[in-house]
């Protein structure tokens, strides 16, 4: 079984080369980055080999914590980066999971961020040369950062297995909720922590006892264990190595648990929902001046819309990572960062781009089910405003609300107008980019039904592509929404009013151009879209 | 009233998809009225040809008319009169089936009170009343296939174009559509139908075409087409030979 499932995933690469084989150059790309952090690597292991052991060994325990952390959030929140087989994919044929478990752990370890990783593991190992009884010290290094290296693999394997497993559950709601109130959570405490202490205090007294803390459980040990035999300490050394080891196995064990699970659970169901009530119907007969203004097709696309934003694993998996991923980094960044509290400022306006930018291939979420809207001859641009306008309903609030959190860390509740202002300009800004790019530049995501952090193994070329030109597109537009704002702060005065206008007004122009062309271009084009987003 | 112009018009279709040439040159004039067959194996470029047919696939070379008008020219005109039900593709699937009908009906410009209407004969019609509060998702096959039909009638279009209608569903509700069906073409009405199964298409159509390869290879009323056999006969003689096949005798049981 082994060796079938190996070949399976060598076939499945061979095969979508053969296709397309411009894919083998953004492989090729990662490759070549892959390859060129080694020699930044490779030197700051050799620097770090000449400090002392303690040194060396809090470093390593930070570096494991944050791949750790990194290789259980990235697949979560940046979500189509897990090119792992999926296990769904054997459900058909009544294999027992036991038996797909050894050829499924090998090729867990045949994507490149593995291979990477283990390399760089090796290399962490590496750092520990020089020390006493230098020969036993490299053994248990090399033993524990391999290790280590198996739990982050494992630990990503299980996190996105259960993240798909709760995300099709009722309960999908809460679990968002709770996730972006525990981001939150953790952001406030960083900053609150590190404005109240100095950054330069926690540095050398919580950190440093959190370090060798971390160093005694699974995340760290594997890095910490080669300081316990430098100072003589033996079985210091065994239990570390034997704590992680234990965990590795225990990460196998969950991960096989999840494999038998969705082996026959087929994902993302409705959970058994009914509804009572015709939302689509009621958004038609909506009364009032603003509705009056959104035409009755827009309004239907916007109450869909609305509905995936509310119930779909793979809308609800964007949106955790559009909210908490930024803000978890911005939010860390900002904190540790020196200087002027007015920096605050930039993390809302940071999280109206991304929001904006994420929705670069929006229209591929509609997967096939598109072909309703093109038989039926809808304006594009219908469809593009209510997607929009579906987003706007959460990040409006969720932007007013980082806002409110900004002005309040920095104690500057006068900006709070400008800031929000400028951030809603941004999104608006970014989703009129996004309206365009996801009409010329779409790649194909994962379908409804399929786990919503899995890349379509085809499209991780188109993405890049994509994601570049919306990169390069938002890039060159932002300087102009947030300029009045950067002035407000320099010099004041008639700035500030001049933002609570400007960016509305100026993200409303935007997006009102991108979904206008892109919907122009939607209308030419919609004979070639179901090609390539369905 | 039936026109003399045909209901669907496709003349000089071709599509590739790289080195797979899909849909070779198909010329077919599909009369208002009529209640018409599009057969072939599977691979033969049915759905690629319904796919360009509706708007849904644009075509390499070659014109689609709906009661004369070119529908990759004039689309806002066209598709209006065109009711689709296509084969495999996804849906929305977070609606319940009373949402995708209402939906389908608000994007075809129809008043709400006039949607709600419709929804609720349609859902009653194709038995999916019990199934109208449940969301698309948790639909089996045959279901997702009747809210489809229903997403194709709701506008009351004047030519249905529909791949594969009767796969999945349950013979009660096959009749249910059947009547349907001839009812609509009786008003006037054209229904194009794609399948693979032989005895429906000799009892509901009254043209057929055979299509293999990406070509038509043979057109007409369904008794100039069947000849003096039945259909199945003819179509096996057309596209394939089933005598060369296999023997799986480690299949065999005793």
């Amino acid at each position: 079984m082994v060796a079938a499932i190996l070949s399976l995933r060598w076939r499945i690469l061979v095969n979508q080369f053969r296709r397309d084989w411009w894919r083998l150059v953004f492989v090729a790309i990662g490759a070549i980055w892959s390859l060129s952090i080694v020699p930044a690597l490779v030197v700051g292991s050799s620097a770090l080999s000449r400090t002392s052991f303690d040194v060396k060994r809090d470093a390593l325990v930070a570096l494991a914590t944050l791949l750790a952390l990194a290789w259980v959030l990235v697949p979560l929140l940046a979500t189509g980066v897990d090119d792992s087989l999926d296990p769904a994919r054997f459900a058909p044929w009544g294999i027992d999971a036991n038996r797909l478990m050894p050829g499924l752990t090998i090729a867990a370890f045949t994507t490149v961020p593995a291979l990477l990783f283990v390399g760089v593991a090796a290399i962490m190992a590496v750092s520990w040369r020089g020390e006493d009884r230098q020969a036993t010290v490299l053994v248990v290094a090399f033993i524990g950062a391999l290790l280590t290296a198996l739990t982050w693999v494992f630990s990503a394997r299980v996190a996105t297995l259960w993240a798909v497993r709760l995300l099709t559950t009722r309960a999908a709601k809460g679990i968002v909720g709770a996730s972006v109130a525990i981001g939150g959570a953790v952001v406030a405490a960083a900053i609150v922590r590190v404005r109240a202490a100095g950054l330069a205090s926690l540095l050398q007294n919580e950190i440093a006892t959190a370090l060798t803390q971390l160093g005694r459980t699974p995340v760290g040990a594997g890095l910490a264990a080669p300081a316990s035999i430098v100072v003589g300490d033996v079985w210091g050394a065994v239990w570390r190595l034997v704590i992680v080891a234990a965990w590795a196995v225990v990460l196998h064990v969950a991960w096989r648990d999840a494999v038998a699970y969705v082996l026959v659970h087929p994902a993302a169901r409705g959970a058994g929902v009914r509804r009572n009530g015709d939302a689509i119907l009621a958004s038609g007969q909506r009364k009032g001046r603003i509705w009056s203004l959104v035409r009755p097709v827009t309004r239907a696309v916007l109450a869909r819309t609305a509905r995936s934003w509310r119930t779909d694993p793979r809308y609800i998996a964007q949106l955790v990572g559009a909210l908490v991923f930024p803000v978890m980094m911005g939010g860390l960044i900002l904190s540790f960062a020196s200087g002027s509290q007015v920096w605050m400022a930039a993390l809302p306006v940071a999280l109206g781009v991304t929001i904006g930018w994420g929705r670069h291939n929006d229209l591929a979420f509609d997967s096939s089910g598109s072909w309703l809207d093109i038989v039926s001859g809808v304006r594009g641009a219908d469809i593009l405003i209510g997607r929009l306008l579906g987003v706007v309903l959460w990040a409006g609030p969720a932007l007013v609300a980082a806002s409110v959190a900004a002005a309040g860390l920095a104690g500057r509740w006068d900006v709070f107008p400008a800031v929000a202002a400028t951030a809603l300009g941004t999104l608006g800004m970014a989703l009129g980019v996004a309206s365009i790019t996801s009409v010329l530049m779409p790649y194909r995501v994962p379908a409804p039904g399929e786990s919503p952090f899995g890349a379509d193994a085809g499209s991780i070329g188109a993405s890049l592509a994509g994601q570049l030109v919306s990169s390069v597109g938002t890039g060159v537009v932002v300087p102009f929404i947030v300029a009045p704002l950067v002035f407000a702060f320099i010099w004041g005065g008639a700035w500030w009013p001049l933002c609570v206008v400007w960016g509305p007004l100026a993200g409303g122009v935007i997006a009102w151009w991108g979904t206008s062309l892109g919907g122009r271009w939607y209308d030419t084009r919609s004979g070639r879209l179901l090609g390539a987003v369905g | 009233m039936p026109s003399d112009r045909p209901a669907l018009g496709l003349h000089g279709l071709r599509k590739r998809f790289g080195r797979t040439v899909a849909v070779d040159g198909i010329d077919l004039e599909i009369p208002a009225g009529s209640f018409y067959g599009l057969l072939g194996p599977n691979g033969a470029g049915k759905t690629t040809t319904l796919s360009m047919a509706t708007g849904l696939l644009t075509p390499d070379a070659g014109v689609v008319t709906v009661n004369g008008v070119d529908l990759w020219k004039n689309p806002t005109i066209a598709k209006p009169m065109l009711g689709v039900l296509p084969d495999g593709l996804r849906t929305f699937d977070r609606l319940t089936g009373s949402e995708l009908i209402s939906y389908a009906g608000i994007l075809r410009g129809l008043a709400p009170e006039v949607v709600r209407e419709r929804r609720d004969d349609l859902l009653a019609a194709l038995d999916l009343a019990a199934a109208g509060g449940t969301l698309v998702t948790d639909f089996s096959a045959g279901m997702a296939k009747k809210i489809g039909l229903a997403c194709a009638l709701v506008h009351a279009p004047r030519v249905l174009v529909l791949d594969e209608p009767f796969e999945a569903v349950d013979p009660v509700s096959a009749t249910g559509i059947r009547n349907i069906l001839q009812s609509f073409v009786a008003s006037g009405g054209t229904v194009v139908i794609s399948s693979h199964v032989m005895a429906l298409v000799e009892r509901l159509c009254d043209r057929v075409a055979i299509i293999g390869a990406g070509r038509v290879l043979a057109e007409g009323t369904l008794d100039e087409v069947r000849g003096s056999g039945d259909l199945e006969s003819r179509f096996v003689a057309l596209v394939g030979d089933t005598r060369e096949q296999r023997d799986l005798t480690w299949l065999q049981q005793s």
